[in-house]
């Protein structure tokens, strides 16, 4: 028998252990929380007083029964002792609040309603040279290196209730000053754009500069998954043009000027449209924790001569966007698309026996998408975005000088692929961050008239502080133009041309 | 676990006697560790996750936590509106950006840098003292030191150990 008890004594501690290694496991729960503490001498919700067990003797239920009303009592002298501790802290709060120096009501302080505009913008000046290829048309263009400001813009916001907030930028630009028109396919001496004024009384000229409203919108937002804005947005796609300021930007041009060739009027177009005037429903859901689902659709004037002002036919653009992303501290993987179907009309105003008749110039139905990727992890950042667009003219067809007869149908492609690195300095650098990266880009149109744009960069993006980036690249952009006749591609004596820069740009945010 | 003296008394020789000492060491060896457990459980920098006592929700994770801090996720569960609330004093709020947002002082800047310029999102607001903020407006989820938490004014939905 002797060696059971010692045996038995033995076995304790290892009983004692495993209580205690219990206790520090619920710790060290993952995600490194526990549970909140369950507050002391409260009732459990299991501890239910129940009817005395009926297979117990008389002596042991009246003693249960009085173990239950004493527990009662004591509940209900702690419930008494809460409340009145409730009382007494917020009588101390009142005081504290009536004597606070702080202004304003809780809630204005903290930002959920009560108005007030706050504001904020971004910045960018830049260093830019040219060193076209030798022998190519652009050889004696845009070669001389400059100092240029592209961005200056002011943003407004305000959150008028819980519900209700207010978006609105401006952006404040040199232009139209110096502007030369983009292409002319006849040979003509090219107007520049001059808007210097003199101020007699002053002594002084100006050039007077322009402003472009970015965006301006209020959005209601009565439910997470639910909510609209109404006036003039961003077009919700892709990832460089919803980073849309030069600080957020990792480089300092756009992966590719996305232009398709409209002869008629011969002006730039992106591929879909930087922002539209009308509503958009939008909407976030969350089917598990990190991984949320963003949807969008948007009904607008679409793209016009002066959409903004005047819509020239009962065609109202709509969009679809949606966007499924998964985001953790180290991990983020994000895939997104848009679709737009939109009508371009323009017509020309003339009057008739005083009274004004329109008659339309030119008009188009246009059908894009868009489609956008990003993973970044343990520094590494990977996007791409690849767009599409196809028109169909109706019946009014603009001339094409270029070939000598009427435009056909076209669409293109355009796409780019960037890879970044944030290098592991932070600690060397002192909270500065350093990001090497380069990138590809090709814009595809397929018309008679043949325009490939081919780009390949790298560059480097340091940030000094959170309100500095500075950013250094070196492009190469190809270009080859030429056109369709009878069916086969004829490359026109200026077949190639060949671009390299080197842009350098500080941005800051304030 | 009942073990009757008397029998031990009786039976006692050498041997016995030995097994009952190392079990006395090994008892008093393991007894330490586990009041230091209980002891950093009352850790004064632990830091509690307060949420105003009207709210519904009695736990949240850290993953959630982040998202409200980040602002990607901007109402609790029963869609009610959720009103993350920063604290003033440095030392908890670096705890807490490392714990939960798990980034630096500078890459929460130029995050809400970012945002504020994608779609015009603001950090969420800061005060001194959390607990009024979270204890008189509905939705807030804020933070303090266990030293610094007042009992039955707020509620803890979450505990972000010290260590």
């Amino acid at each position: 028998m002797r060696p059971i008890y010692s045996l038995l004594l033995l076995l304790v501690p290892f009983a004692a252990t495993s209580g205690a290694l219990g206790q520090v496991t619920q710790e060290t729960s993952p995600g490194g929380t526990s549970a909140p503490e369950y507050p002391p001498g409260a009732a459990s919700a299991t501890d239910t007083p129940g009817k005395p067990d009926s297979t117990v003797s008389g002596s042991e239920s009246k003693d249960r029964n009085s173990e239950v009303e004493e527990l009662k009592k004591k509940i209900e002298a702690m419930q008494k002792q809460r409340d009145a501790d409730r009382e007494e802290y917020a009588a101390k709060f009142e005081q504290l609040e009536k004597s606070s120096i702080e202004e304003g009501t809780t809630q204005a302080e903290a930002g959920v309603s009560g108005g007030g505009v706050g504001f904020s913008g971004f910045f960018d000046t830049s260093f830019m040279t040219k060193f076209p290829g030798k022998g190519t048309p652009v050889e004696h263009a845009m070669s001389s290196p400059l100092f240029t400001i592209h961005n200056f813009n002011l943003m407004a916001t305000s959150q008028m209730t819980d519900k209700i907030s207010f978006l609105g930028e401006l952006r404040f630009t040199f232009l139209p000053n110096g502007e030369e028109p983009y292409w002319r396919t006849q040979d003509a001496t090219l107007p520049r754009t001059d808007t210097t004024v003199v101020e007699t009384y002053a002594q002084k000229t100006v050039k007077l500069g322009g402003i472009s409203i970015e965006r301006v919108y209020v959005k209601w937002m009565p439910w997470e998954f639910f909510g609209v804005i109404a006036g003039y947005y961003l077009t919700p796609y892709g990832i460089w043009h919803l980073d849309h300021g030069s600080p957020t930007r990792l480089g300092v041009l756009h992966p590719f000027e996305i232009n398709t060739m409209v002869p008629y009027h011969l002006r730039p177009m992106k591929v879909i449209p930087d922002a539209q005037l009308g509503l958009q429903a939008l909407g976030r859901l969350f089917p598990t924790t990190s991984l949320y689902l963003d949807y969008a659709f948007t009904l607008s004037n679409g793209r016009g001569p002066a959409d903004t002002v005047i819509d020239y036919d009962n065609n109202k653009a709509v969009g679809l966007r949606l966007k499924l992303s998964y985001l953790r501290p180290d991990f983020e993987i994000a895939l997104g698309g848009y679709g737009y179907n939109g009508k371009y009309t323009d017509k020309k105003v003339t009057t008739k026996n005083i009274f004004p008749s329109y008659d339309t110039v030119l008009s188009y139905k246009e059908y894009a998408a868009a489609i956008d990727f990003l993973i970044a992890f343990y520094g590494v950042r990977i996007q791409a975005e690849y767009l599409h667009n196809l028109v169909y003219y109706g019946d009014i067809r603009p001339y094409d000088f270029t070939i000598g007869g009427y435009k056909a149908d076209f669409s293109v492609d355009a796409m780019y692929a960037m890879l970044s690195y944030r290098l592991p300095l932070d600690s060397l650098l002192d909270g500065m961050v350093l990001t090497p990266y380069i990138g590809v880009a090709g814009e595809y149109p397929y018309s008679v008239d043949i325009q490939y744009f081919n780009a390949i960069w790298c560059g480097l993006n340091f940030k000094p502080s959170s309100w500095i980036t500075i950013k250094t690249e070196v492009p190469y952009l190809r270009s080859t133009i030429g056109s369709k006749a009878g069916g086969n591609v004829v490359k026109m004596p200026f077949n190639a041309a060949y671009i390299w820069s080197w842009n350098t740009q500080l941005a800051a945010s304030f | 676990m009942n073990i009757d003296i008397r029998t031990i008394h009786r039976t006692t020789n050498m041997p016995t006697i030995a097994a009952l000492l190392l079990a006395t060491v090994t008892v008093a060896t393991i007894a330490v560790p586990t009041s230091r457990s209980a002891a950093s459980e009352e850790n004064p920098h632990d830091i509690l996750i307060v949420a105003n006592l009207a709210t519904k929700v009695n736990v949240i994770s850290v993953e959630e936590l982040r998202e409200c801090f980040l602002k990607i996720k901007k109402t609790w569960p029963d869609g009610s509106r959720l009103i993350p609330i920063n604290s003033t004093q440095p030392e908890l709020r670096n705890l807490f950006r490392q714990r939960v947002l798990m980034m630096s002082a500078e890459d929460e800047q130029r995050y809400w840098q970012d945002q504020l310029i994608r779609n015009g999102e603001h950090a969420p607001p800061t005060f001194s003292n959390t607990l009024k903020v979270a204890f008189s407006l509905p939705g807030t989820v804020s933070y303090v030191f266990r030293k610094d938490f007042l009992p039955n004014v707020v509620k803890v939905v979450a505990v972000i150990p010290a260590k």
